[in-house]
């Protein structure tokens, strides 16, 4: 078996031609890469958006405490 | 003997490329050393995160429709069609490695193109992602940069900075190291964007004024701008033809082309190269007062304002076009900033839209009646085919894709930060957390020290 065009380097050269293996597969590499492509573009939109929520929470959180605070010095 | 010049020369122009993409590859690293340098500290990380991934976003996207629309696209809208280029079409055989004689005579060279092609996108695409630092979110400029750099510029290098280009045949436009289809693109893309952005939140007064925000590091971002300036002059190799037989009829001549295919001299364009940086450099100093900040800014924009023709000018005419040139868009940077609020982080709209915008129509006066094209039936290089290909560039390839997208990803609510993240900056949170951890480390490290001297005693 062999995934290349040609099986040994003693022929003439020049009739070679592609020298990557599985030939006439390429439309699906194609396919596979553009369907990897969309996915990363989703993928780190959903982990910029997951990201920016966390930030979001830290952020009331520490506010949150920051009045807590301020709140338990007043009563006393 | 006349295979083996063929041989030699094939293999001449293999090493002539890849040595060009080698100084290339110093393009990236000069931008993300610029971006982080620029911004302030709380954005230094985020900055060069946004630059770095440029390149690997845009790798898939080039390869398979920006390297054919390059040269499919020549005829211009509605005009002939589509041209056959099956080396640049994903699925073909000629696309990948490919022993053989192959009738376009492009399968020894097809894949450093290529890559040339992908670090010629990635600068317009890092031009644009600068000028957009401190505000935007990384997912929307990465989903600009694609359109920009894949689809966008590539259609304003098949009208113009092709062989066969229709804005060179019917225009005679001329672009030689392709200041008009990658700064003036990118400079008119990156004020459609920005106008939908607006300023950073830091930047506006009460008073609608706006203040100036000092770069982290003005010496790092002068030595990412030196990375960039090397990575310029492996552009301008890239652009050429190292060794065709110009010579038309009977005879030989060889000689490295431009882009078009006309003859030129390598060592003339380099000169021209750096009497364009040099004299921006200077005149960088005088408006800036000496401020490092701007000098190497002033240097690249006078590299832009003279690209347009640098194939052919005297290098004293380089040097004086430049000096006018950066003057000129030294002032327009901040007339852009005080009058419309437009908050450009590395005035890329001025030094590189305006300034290519200002090279191609002096490179149309200048070089009036060249044959812009060694076939016969162009167009010569005229002033109104210029301002008309430059205006093309700036407005309908750049500014309105620009501002029309992103408008629909401010519709869409994911171009810009929330103000509470902007105001903590990207990487304020993300040390946060990186210094908890490595207190956490630090307290476990405590921790079995104890143990272990309990063990001992």
């Amino acid at each position: 078996m062999s995934t290349g065009g040609f099986d040994n380097w003693l022929g003439t050269i020049a009739e070679i031609g592609p020298i990557y293996p599985l030939v006439g597969s390429e439309g699906l590499w194609v396919l596979l890469c553009i369907g990897f492509w969309i996915w990363w573009h989703m993928a780190q939109m959903r982990t910029e958006n997951m990201e920016h929520s966390q930030i979001q929470q830290a952020l009331e959180d520490e506010e949150q405490d920051q009045d807590e605070d301020q709140n338990g010095s007043l009563d006393n | 003997m006349d295979q083996d010049i063929t041989a030699l020369t094939l293999l001449f122009t293999e090493l002539y490329y890849w040595l060009s993409m080698f100084l290339m590859m110093f393009i990236p690293a000069g931008f993300c050393l610029y971006a982080s340098a620029i911004v302030r500290h709380k954005n230094c990380n985020n900055a060069f995160l946004t630059q770095l991934m440029i390149l690997p976003v845009l790798a898939l996207p080039c390869f398979v429709f920006g390297w054919w629309i390059y040269f499919g696209f020549v005829n211009g809208p509605g005009a002939g069609g589509f041209e056959s280029a099956p080396f640049a079409v994903a699925w073909h055989p000629l696309a990948g490695g490919f022993i053989g004689i192959d009738e376009f005579g492009r399968s020894r060279i097809n894949g450093v193109s290529w890559l040339g092609f992908l670090l010629m996108s990635f600068t317009v695409a890092a031009i644009v992602a600068g000028s957009v630092l401190e505000r935007i979110r990384s997912g929307a400029l990465w989903m600009l940069v694609v359109l920009v750099g894949s689809v966008l510029w590539v259609i304003g290098a098949a009208w113009g900075w092709s062989p066969r280009g229709w804005m060179v045949e019917l225009m005679g436009f001329h672009d030689a190291y392709a200041a008009g289809v990658v700064h003036t693109v990118a400079g008119g893309f990156a004020l459609g964007v920005l106008k939908n952005l607006g300023p950073r939140l830091a930047k506006v007064s009460s008073n609608k004024s706006l203040y100036n925000i000092p770069p982290r590091s003005i010496h790092m971002a002068s030595f990412g701008q030196i990375l960039i300036i090397l990575g310029l002059l492996g552009f301008y190799l890239a652009s050429n033809q190292p060794i065709v037989d110009v010579q038309s009829g009977e005879g030989t001549f060889f000689s490295a082309t431009n882009i078009y295919g006309t003859p030129v001299v390598l060592s003339a364009s380099t000169l021209n190269f750096f009497m364009s940086l040099l004299a921006g450099m200077l005149v960088g100093y005088i408006l800036s007062a000496g401020d490092l900040r701007w000098i190497l800014s002033c240097g690249v924009a006078g590299i832009v304002s003279t690209s347009a023709g640098n194939d052919y000018y005297h290098p004293l005419q380089a040097f004086l076009l430049s000096a006018m040139v950066v003057w000129l868009v030294f002032r327009m940077r901040y007339w852009l900033e005080s009058r419309f609020q437009i908050d450009d982080v590395t005035s890329a709209v001025a030094f590189h839209g305006f300034a290519g915008w200002f090279g191609l129509v002096i490179a149309g006066v200048v070089l009036w009646g060249y044959p812009a094209s060694p076939h016969e039936g162009y167009a010569i290089i005229n002033p109104l085919g210029q301002f008309v290909g430059a205006t093309i560039l700036f407005w309908v390839i750049g500014f309105i894709p620009g501002h029309l997208s992103s408008s629909f990803l401010k519709f869409m609510g994911v171009l810009r930060l929330n103000p509470d993240i902007e105001v903590i900056g990207m990487d304020t949170l993300r040390n946060n957390i990186s210094r908890l951890e490595s207190e956490n480390n630090s307290d476990n490290e405590l921790q079995i020290l104890d143990d272990i001297k309990e063990e001992k005693d």
